[in-house]
């Protein structure tokens, strides 16, 4: 596979403040790449550079092959961005701000900027300003945007903020459907684990500026582990069990009255059993395999919310 | 360059600012006949200087400086202020191109401001006063020669107002807002009108590059001198290649964050 975007020691210092801190990052060629983190993890910083809104401390971006600095604008022609909150000029209509970008992208099929508003659900609203616009419409005309010149490479920051349940769902098919169909590599990013979870084929997770980890998704659910999760009346009490009677260590409160136990698995009953002789009621207990929060959280050391999650055992 | 320039001309459709653009042109019109009815109502003839000053006086002295500066300020902050930063960025052009695209697509536009008032101005005027040529402008001027020498005077208003577009432009890109030109525009204005209130020896008002614009339009009681004209010349140079560099600086280096 070819690769699109290889960035090499990626750092971005804001005086003694490191936002970004010697990022390794390698997108390839058809791959959703689902850039992960917690707000101010750095990953707005990074798309920043990627796409030559900020200049890099130190390090080097690769896009298509080629080494990015601010003299190779055109390869901006194959790729399609939104960051942050797409703007767009107040006082035109939908299809002005389309058509504006379709000439300035060099695409000469008037009917595309049409495609586009319809393919993004505007049609209706192809003649309505952009300052009536809700956040929901402004974003699916930010999305329409980055598609227009129909581009090799998407990078969208948060593409779903301010959408409803149906338009995430609906953004989520179409990123796909480009993904499959027309062969489009995507670069997302965002802090909702659900989101990267259903889409990315490879993810990089970072934190505090610092790209902790870049996995395939197949890789990643190899990787998680399977565990026991018991919902039990005394978290304590059922800790102070396992550990002493079972000489289980590798074990987590994950919230208070729910343990997961990575270990010993195939003694599950005797693990239930231990725990209702000794006066420890279990209201569940249930075979289960990480999610991609738990897989942040060990790296992270963080929810993504950012609390701490309480730990005990391995 | 031309896809920029016409996407730059295409921003200001329906653009609020164009009503700023059309009251600047009409008020001077109607300011002048007003006095000219003024005038004639106190049995006085009005003359067709009246008009002519007055597009010097309103539009280049007064109303010009803080609209000009506007309009090169908003094509540039309007860009942070309604997010559209992060979308020309990444359009496969170089920022100097924008840089350049925007002030090529204003210096028309104020070119035209003044051509068209000017014309209106002119216009109006001879038609309420019967007069074609305001003689009293050039006193010293064989007849022959006065239209030459006001459109020499009014296309060097103009050249000098397009040579004055990087201050305001370099204050919007600085500002990231509309305030910082209007702020700009408005002091060069309050300073034109102190020159003309208090009557500062032109040798000093030759400092002020904002009011080089009347310089050949025969509206001062005297005509300034050789160095004098250096000095004003020097003067907006000056103004124009600092802010052309700060602005073209500040856009093509500066980092953008969250579309400020």
């Amino acid at each position: 596979m070819d690769i699109v975007l290889r960035t090499h020691q990626l750092t971005k210092q804001y005086g003694k403040k490191t936002a970004v801190d010697g990022v390794n990052m390698t997108v390839q060629r058809g791959e959703i790449y689902g850039f992960l983190g917690q707000n101010g993890a750095g990953k707005t910083t990074t798309l920043r550079m990627i796409t030559g809104m900020v200049k890099p401390t130190a390090g080097t971006i690769e896009l298509f092959g080629s080494t990015v600095n601010r003299r190779q604008h055109r390869l901006y022609q194959r790729m399609g961005t939104i960051i942050e909150t797409p703007g767009a000029y107040r006082n035109l209509t939908a299809w002005e701000n389309l058509d504006m970008h379709r000439r300035l992208m060099g695409v000469p099929e008037k009917e595309r900027v049409e495609e586009i508003l319809e393919l993004v659900g505007l049609t209706e609203a192809r003649n309505v300003k952009y300052k009536k616009f809700s956040l929901g419409m402004k974003q699916r005309l930010g999305i329409g945007r980055a598609l227009l010149h129909q581009p090799e490479f998407l990078v969208l920051d948060e593409p779903t903020n301010g959408l409803d349940p149906q338009g995430i769902k609906e953004i989520r098919q179409l990123l796909r459907n480009l993904a499959e169909k027309r062969k489009i590599t995507i670069l997302i990013s965002s802090h909702i684990l659900s989101e990267i979870q259903q889409l990315a084929t490879k993810i990089g997770i970072i934190h505090q500026g610092k790209l902790l980890e870049e996995i395939d998704y197949e890789a990643l659910q190899r990787k998680n582990r399977h565990y026991l999760q018991l919902k039990v009346s005394d978290d304590r009490r059922a800790s102070f069990l396992l550990e002493n009677r079972m000489q289980i260590a590798d074990y987590q409160v994950a919230e208070p009255g729910v343990l997961r136990v990575y270990e010993r698995l195939q003694e599950s009953a005797r693990i239930n059993r231990l725990l209702i002789e000794n006066g420890v009621d279990i209201a569940e207990a249930v075979l289960m395999r990480d999610t991609l929060e738990d897989y942040f959280i060990r790296l992270t050391g963080v929810r993504v919310n950012g609390t701490h999650p309480e730990r005990r055992g391995a | 360059m031309g896809r920029i320039l016409s996407a730059e001309a295409r921003k200001f459709r329906r653009s609020a600012i164009l009503w700023v653009i059309v009251a600047v042109i009409l008020f001077p019109v109607v300011v002048s006949l007003m006095m000219a009815m003024g005038m004639e109502s106190n049995g006085r003839k009005a003359p067709l200087y009246i008009f002519f000053s007055n597009h010097f006086l309103f539009v280049h002295l007064l109303m010009g400086a803080p609209l000009f500066a506007l309009i090169a300020g908003y094509v540039f902050s309007r860009e942070h202020q309604e997010r559209t930063i992060n979308n020309l960025l990444t359009y496969p052009y170089s920022r100097w191109q924008w840089y350049a695209g925007k002030l090529l697509i204003v210096a028309p536009i104020v070119a035209l401001i003044l051509a068209i008032q000017f014309l209106l101005q002119w216009g109006a005027g001879a038609l309420y006063t019967g007069e074609w040529i305001p003689r009293e402008a050039y006193l010293e001027t064989p007849g022959e020669e006065l239209l030459v020498q006001v459109i020499k005077a009014v296309l060097l208003g103009i050249l000098f107002q397009i040579l004055l577009l990087p201050a305001g432009a370099a204050a919007g890109i600085f500002g990231k807002n509309a305030i910082a030109p209007i702020v700009l525009g408005v002091c060069a204005a309050g300073l034109n009108g102190v020159i003309l209130i208090s009557g500062i020896p032109m040798k000093y008002a030759a400092f002020n590059p904002w009011f080089m614009p009347i310089f050949h339009s025969g509206m001062m009681a005297e005509t300034p001198a050789d160095d004098v004209f250096l000095r004003a010349y020097v003067s907006l140079a000056v103004v124009c290649i600092a802010s052309l560099a700060a602005g073209l600086h500040r856009f093509v280096k500066a980092d953008v964050h969250s579309g400020s």
